[in-house]
């Protein structure tokens, strides 16, 4: 557990599709690299190194630098063991912890409801993006998800103010509890307050927000943002989620172009979502978790990769022990899992590092089991 | 055709279907409440979808491939079948018999499973849960596929017993033993699927049911107190004719087509609500032979049914289906239905992947403070949208009633054209003060159709508007 | 001409495609052009999810892949009437002119749209949505006489009609019903070498004959599964020896007909392992071993919703199964002797 005085916050970043780990963090040093990859791969001159052996894909510079000053821990060969190649089952099981039977719960769902167990603060956690991520639905627990924060609220499809004013007068009216209508009617009318109450103070936050960081246009770098925007309103948000849309990171074909605009867009979200909360002094309470459901094919396809298993996965924070974790996993054929890297860190065990070191939650119950548990925090 | 009739037919519609806007409750009204429920249950008596224009049009409902595009076509389906009882039936047996494609990752095999449910899931009970027991998407979603003669799986054996037929226990007092889950199991062994055609390079292909007898465990077993060397069809004969299995369907029918009732796993010592009810269920599963649409038939046309009109938190799926139907749009495949059907998903129904084995929660389970955001917007941004045909025939219907209207006359005519539903007085009062608040309502005026949008807007933002 | 094509010998040749949403791959093909020099055009449907696999693949008829061009519409849901040039919602038919510039159906836009054979955007006819002359509902298939007039099967509103290449409207032919010279839904449509016009006449399950002015000549099929019947037929193609050849869409076949339309054969189907499929097999080896053990791999040879049928000059037939994201390429044995040996 950390000295700080502030509750502990939690950032993911989820890189759906299945992010190629060789081409991000690189073996550029192994010459099985460039064997396997002979369409595929980043010439060893443009790689920023870590050391002679493994490097960062070319456009992560701004995550680079997070790296070099320490704040960025770098876990090597994350996964979980019978690999799921499938973008659903395998994003399914790093969501709800389970690899062998379905799961009936997300872990920040548990993680949330461990936090808040009354439920008192509708906006513990907040999802940005349309429709809830696994991760964080469990029965009981209430997240709000927003597709833009900027107009967030309630009947927002009333477009004259004065009747949308209106409109919500008589919805507040509505759902003030009336006594002696039973508990399905009360526990509505609480509920509709809170969605209005929640929306409120969150659509609040951007006008309270001012920064000299630029962010990008792209989707992942605008929600980094309101990330940041919803963390300094001080609402009390202990887990904040975002998802790169349309399993972009899914590179079957033309990899070399599309990883490299989703790199630029990615490192540079990371590096001004960083900035931004040290300019405002926020960051000492904040950690990032930055992952995907799996990783690709050691081989090449011609132009793209195809689903494969372990992956890398990335922890960002102040207080986060920079560095290298766990080892990068062998690319000799008779050391390949079907033809995938093979993890040997477990991603739960990233997940206990975090709710035990970070949260000073019992891991346990949340993930699972116990799994061990690393040394970033 | 008086008031009274116009509100029952809604009130079935909404529960034996999808709801329907004004004009068509009139015409059922019209013929009469029984005649409805009649053909209702009779859907062959009416026109199936036209699958060949819906696949010329949306190549993705031919290949079946994607979540999202098989969740679109039965959206679609929902929207537009003029057999609206076969797609709820449907709807029911997914939310109790759950197949997932989380693990299942074939959707068009979940939807070879969803035809079984339009067609058997009104038929005999029994033939249903034989039929689950082949259909290869639940064969591999509960693995039985894995459970093998000397190394039993008790997925599929446990819950089919616990979820699927018998339930836990009823009145206190469980149904089965864990002894009988492994026995049930041991039946079920060999009773597999084939190993598919992988998805690289053309797609997949569906797999099939296959019986390996090298792999069944012939050996005598003893389930439910009956002993003989039973296989998973035997299972089946004699799990149907237990009485916690007529509890069980009648309980589950209940909660679905009438009223909310307690979670699932509080069925064991939660008593039904209204014992009366679920014995006439009971009585019929066992007089018809464990008939699906007997057992609706007396559901549909009993008192304690037209007596539970908004007695139901409605699921996201009747709230993005029933509001589709209500303002007249998709009834031709059309780009854009993809969006709206992701709203099911944002509201907490993700259909075809459901969070658990369970299924969902349903009654006030549907509703938290995010979802809640995601119903009302939904529904407030389709009724407000005065461009849509359904929404222009209730401006046109409440046009026709006059040059003016009171603002009783545009409250009462908005709820009836939604459906005929009734408020609370405090609610009804609310809205009659924002109705007089613009002063005279003149329907030849340039700002009436938005005054009938935003009175709309208001009453699907209502806590009565959430219930069906 | 005789009739004595009838003992015409049509075999297997091979598989083209794999399912890719971009690059080398297929996302839903729906129609195929020939260009020249072995240069082949796929239209591919794509979904409203994937709007990167909305595009036309260009590759050669030995599957070298080219580069592909046209994009469908972003994510964020079509704005009606109101989308950029290029972009394509719902395409259905590609047809080349003399200068093989590509010409593109939309049967959600109604609009025409061109594109070089490089790829870029020559322009679109004006949107003409209706049913008076010269406007369009659902236009689907296409093509083009020898004078360069484009014939488009204007289906929802049940005809044939003719224009210039760029866009006016000369004439047409069609209602709706079941008579002869009648249409349901039509869907595709070919071009012979006498300037006779093939409609694949799609909900009343038969092919009908025009004379280029739209005059009836003949029809042939039916509703049913037997030899010569039809389930919803999606295209039609005559080569040079005026056999006719039918993609039977829901009955997975492909049958072929004499020129008066007698049935001589059919084929249900051998594909094969394309070379961009075994590229795809060789980097998940793991697969080869999913495909030893899986029952009923010989399902992977018959076809599945075929959507069109395209012939060349050399003989070669290809039939586009857009939901399994690859063109069965057949061959058509020439009658004629061609030595050089007995």
């Amino acid at each position: 557990m950390t000295s700080t005085k502030k509750d502990p916050v939690l950032v993911v970043l989820q890189l759906a599709g299945g992010n190629d780990a060789l081409n991000t963090v690189i073996p550029y040093g192994n010459p099985k690299y460039k064997d396997n990859r002979p369409n595929v791969f980043i010439p060893e001159d443009q790689v920023l190194p870590i050391n002679d052996q493994i490097g960062f894909n070319p456009n992560m510079g701004a995550m680079k630098k997070i790296y070099d000053e320490g704040h960025m821990a770098v876990i090597q060969g994350v996964g979980y063991p019978t690999a799921s190649r499938s973008h659903f089952r395998s994003m399914d099981i790093w969501h709800t912890c389970e690899p062998i039977k379905i799961g009936d719960e997300g872990w920040l769902g548990r993680v949330v409801r461990d936090l808040d167990p009354q439920a008192e603060n509708v906006l513990t956690a907040v999802n940005f993006g349309r429709g809830l991520p696994r991760a964080l639905a469990a029965p009981g627990v209430a997240a709000a998800s927003v597709g833009n924060l900027e107009t967030y609220g309630v009947l927002t499809g009333i477009d004259d103010t004065d009747q949308r004013l209106k409109a919500l007068d008589v919805f507040t009216k509505v759902y003030s509890p009336m006594i002696g209508t039973g508990p399905v009617m009360d526990y509505l009318a609480h509920t509709g307050l809170d969605a209005l109450k929640g929306a409120d103070i969150l659509s609040s936050a951007p006008g309270m927000y001012s920064s000299t960081v630029e962010y990008g246009s792209d989707t992942v770098s605008q929600y980094m943002r309101n990330i940041v925007q919803t963390h300094l309103a001080g609402f009390g948000t202990r887990v904040l989620y975002t998802t790169a849309p349309f399993n972009s990171f899914d590179t079957h074909a033309g990899e070399l172009a599309a990883h490299t605009r989703l790199w630029s867009e990615t490192s540079r979200a990371v590096g001004d979502f960083y900035d931004d909360l040290k300019e405002h002094n926020a960051g000492e309470n904040v950690i990032l978790m930055v992952f995907s459901e799996f990783g690709r094919r050691v081989k090449d396809n011609g132009s793209g990769t195809d689903h494969g298993a372990g992956g890398h996965c990335f922890i960002i924070g102040d207080q986060v022990k920079g560095g290298l974790y766990g080892e990068y996993p062998s690319l000799d054929a008779d050391k390949l899992d079907d033809g995938d890297l093979q993890h040997n860190t477990d991603f739960r065990g990233v997940y206990s590092t975090i709710l035990e070191k970070w949260m000073g939650l019992d891991a346990k119950p949340i993930v699972g089991g116990e799994f061990e548990q690393l040394a970033f925090i | 055709m008086s008031e009274q009739d116009i509100s029952q037919i809604a009130h079935l519609m909404r529960r034996a279907g999808f709801g329907a806007p004004l004009e068509e409750l009139q015409a059922r009204a019209a013929k009469g409440y029984d005649a409805t429920v009649d053909e209702l249950l009779d859907p062959e008596s009416q026109p199936p979808m036209e699958r060949d224009m819906m696949m010329r049009y949306k190549v993705d409902w031919f290949s079946q491939a994607g979540l999202e595009g098989q969740q679109e076509e039965w959206t679609f389906r929902m929207i537009n079948s003029k057999r609206p009882l076969q797609e709820k039936i449907a709807l029911f047996w997914h939310c109790v018999l759950v197949t997932g494609h989380a693990k299942c990752e074939y959707p068009k095999q979940q939807a070879m499973e969803l035809d079984m449910f339009r067609t058997v899931g009104m038929g005999s009970f029994h033939e249903l849960l034989k039929g689950l027991s082949k259909d290869p998407a639940m064969v591999f979603y509960l693995d039985n596929c894995m459970s093998h003669k000397g190394a039993i799986n008790e997925n599929w054996g446990r819950e089919l017993l616990e979820l699927f037929s018998l339930g836990v226990g009823m009145d206190g007092d469980f149904n089965y033993s864990e002894d009988d889950v492994k026995e049930a199991a041991r039946a079920f062994t060999g009773w597999t699927v084939t190993n598919s055609v992988p998805r690289y390079p053309y797609g997949k292909y569906d797999a099939k049911f296959m019986f390996d007898p090298r792999d069944h465990d012939a050996e005598e077993k003893t389930f439910l107190g009956e002993t003989g060397n039973f296989n998973g069809e035997d299972i089946v004969d004699i799990i149907v004719k237990q009485p916690a299995t007529a509890r069980f369907v009648a309980r589950h029918l209940y909660n679905f087509f009438v009223a909310d009732d307690v979670q699932v796993p509080a069925w064991k010592d939660t008593p039904p609500q209204d014992i009366e009810a679920i014995k006439m269920l009971e009585e019929e599963y066992f007089r018809s032979n464990y008939n699906i649409t007997a057992m609706l038939q007396v559901l549909f046309k009993s008192d304690f049914f037209k007596n539970s009109t908004f007695s139901k938190v409605k699921s996201p799926a009747e709230t993005v289906i029933g509001t589709l139907k209500l303002v007249g749009d998709f009834k031709f495949p059309r780009p854009g239905l993809d969006l709206m059907t992701m709203n099911i998903r944002y509201m907490g129904q993700d259909l075809l992947n459901p969070p658990t084995v369970e299924g969902w929660h349903t009654g006030r389970e549907w509703i938290d403070s995010g979802t809640l955001v995601e119903r009302i917007n939904f529904t407030a941004d389709q009724v407000g949208n005065i461009n849509h045909s359904g929404v222009k025939n209730i401006i046109n219907r409440l046009s026709s009633v006059g040059p003016v209207l009171t603002a009783e006359q545009l409250v009462e005519g908005c709820l009836e054209n939604l459906g005929a539903y009734q408020l609370a007085d405090e609610t009804r009062k609310q809205l009659l003060e924002m109705a007089e608040s613009d002063g005279e309502i003149r329907t030849d005026s340039e700002g009436f159709p938005l005054q009938v949008g935003t009175m709309l807007q208001s009453i699907v933002a209502t806590t009565e508007y959430l219930f069906a | 001409m005789t009739t004595e094509i009838s003992h015409i010998s049509v075999q297997y040749s091979k598989t083209i495609g794999r399912g890719e949403q971009f690059g080398p791959g297929f996302t839903y093909p729906i129609n195929v052009a020939r260009g020249k020099e072995g240069i082949m055009y796929v239209l591919c449907r794509g979904t409203e999810f994937r709007p990167e696999g909305v595009r036309v693949v260009v590759c050669t008829t030995d599957e070298e892949y080219i580069s592909v061009f046209a994009r469908g519409i972003d994510y964020q849901g079509p704005h009606a009437h109101n989308m950029d040039d290029g972009a394509l919602v719902w395409p259905t038919s590609i047809a080349l002119d003399s200068q093989e510039n590509l010409f593109i159906s939309d049967e959600w836009l109604n609009r025409i749209s061109s594109f070089s054979k490089d790829g870029d955007f020559l322009g679109k006819w004006e949107e003409r949505t209706g049913s008076g002359d010269g406007e369009l509902d659902r236009p689907s298939g296409m093509a083009f006489d020898a004078d360069d007039n484009l014939y488009i099967v204007d289906s929802g509103n049940h005809r044939v009609q003719k224009f210039n290449k760029d866009g006016k409207y000369l004439a047409q032919f069609g209602t709706y019903g079941s008579g002869d010279g009648q249409f349901d839904m039509p869907w595709g449509i070919t071009i012979d070498e006498a300037g006779d016009i093939y409609i694949a006449d799609w909900r009343n399950d038969r092919i009908q004959k025009f004379k280029p002015d739209g005059k009836f000549l003949m029809k042939f099929g039916n509703s049913g599964s037997g030899e010569g019947e039809f389930d919803r037929p999606t295209g039609v193609a005559v080569d040079q020896d005026g056999v006719i050849y039918v993609s039977d869409w829901l009955n997975n076949r492909l049958q072929i007909f004499d020129e008066t339309g007698k049935f001589i054969d059919l084929k249900t189907g051998e594909a094969g392992l394309s070379k961009w499929g075994k590229a795809k097999l060789d980097a998940n080896p793991e697969m080869y071993g999913e495909r030893d053990r899986a029952q009923g791999l010989e399902r992977e040879k018959d076809f599945w919703g075929p959507t069109g049928v395209t012939v060349d000059d050399e003989g070669n037939i290809f039939v586009p199964e857009s939901a399994r994201n690859r063109i069965q390429v057949y061959k058509s044995q020439s009658p004629t002797f061609a030595g050089p040996r007995l």
